[in-house]
């Protein structure tokens, strides 16, 4: 579920030349974070 | 506070990382919830404790990092309200002081109320984590540990943490589950500090991401999900998150 959209941040990191940028690209590394928070909230709660 | 004044304080709070502190306390929650102890009176005031504390780690975070200059010029770090004039640095630090006390006396409370003293490492791992991040004589964001404090204090520190406080017991369960949330949180801060590099660097503020330079950093962000990953996998397999299993089947 998350991996393609870690994929695809990676993918950003590589085509940006100036890291600076990187900070607009913030909410994936939290997207990331919460989904794979609510999974493990879920698996738990199994 | 006119309406103007709040949006400065939500500006400060920077809302969108409390997720980091609502998932590790959730999952403490559910954990001891499983043994029956769901307590919603112990876990408000467990929630209350943690995001006070976290509002004010951002808040000192502002106001030191102003001091020491590493927010200003160029950088993108940190909430801003300081540099843009919005509040105060003195008013800052007069809130973070309300915060900590406000925290302190949550703690010390459900401590005392349910005779679970041996929290008290806990509260005091989380001030220190939380205060000397970048605050002076420690600054231990400026020598690369932030990302294992903050991994270990989101982490085990919460999870555990919440667990004892709801059951008022003690498992390696809660310890095992918040090894992939320590990670997930610390690697939030390991990109949040990746556009930072040549400011920080400027300002002698040595992240990890600092230490590695740009081409390893980015190898480093990779380590940092397999780690996750890996450690979500192994609970799998061992059975702490057996919701998970029909995933690998």
């Amino acid at each position: 579920l998350t991996i393609p959209l870690l994929v695809r941040l990676l993918n950003i990191m590589t085509g940006i030349g100036d890291w600076v940028e990187l900070d607009r690209y913030g909410k994936y590394i939290r997207i990331l974070y919460l989904l794979n928070g609510i999974v493990i909230l879920i698996a738990l709660s199994c | 506070m006119n309406r103007e004044a709040l949006h400065h304080w939500i500006q400060a709070s920077r809302p969108p990382f409390f997720i980091a502190t609502f998932i590790p306390l959730a999952a403490g929650w559910i954990l001891a919830g499983k043994l029956g102890a769901w307590r919603p009176w112990r876990m408000l005031l467990v929630l209350l404790g943690s995001f006070m504390v976290h509002l004010a780690t951002n808040l000192a975070d502002d106001y030191f990092d102003h001091l020491q200059g590493t927010d200003e010029g160029l950088s993108i770090g940190g909430s801003r309200v300081i540099q843009e004039g919005k509040i105060a640095p003195r008013t800052i630090l007069k809130v973070v002081i309300l915060l900590y006390a406000l925290a302190f006396g949550i703690a010390l409370c459900t401590m005392a109320a349910l005779g679970l003293w041996g929290l008290t490492p806990f509260v005091l791992l989380a001030w220190f984590g939380s205060f000397f991040y970048v605050a002076p004589p420690v600054r231990y964001g400026y020598r690369g540990l932030g990302e294992l404090s903050v991994g270990i204090n989101m982490g085990p520190v919460m999870v555990v943490g919440t667990y004892w406080v709801i059951s008022g017991r003690v498992d390696w369960a809660p310890f095992l589950i918040s090894i992939p949330i320590g990670l997930m949180v610390a690697v939030i801060l390991y990109y949040q500090s990746l556009p930072d590099m040549e400011t920080d660097l400027a300002v002698h503020k040595y992240t990890v991401a600092v230490r590695l330079g740009r081409k390893r950093a980015f190898y480093g962000l990779i380590v940092f999900w397999v780690m996750i990953y890996s450690s979500i996998i192994g609970l799998v397999l061992t059975g702490y998150l057996p919701g998970l299993r029909c995933c690998l089947c």
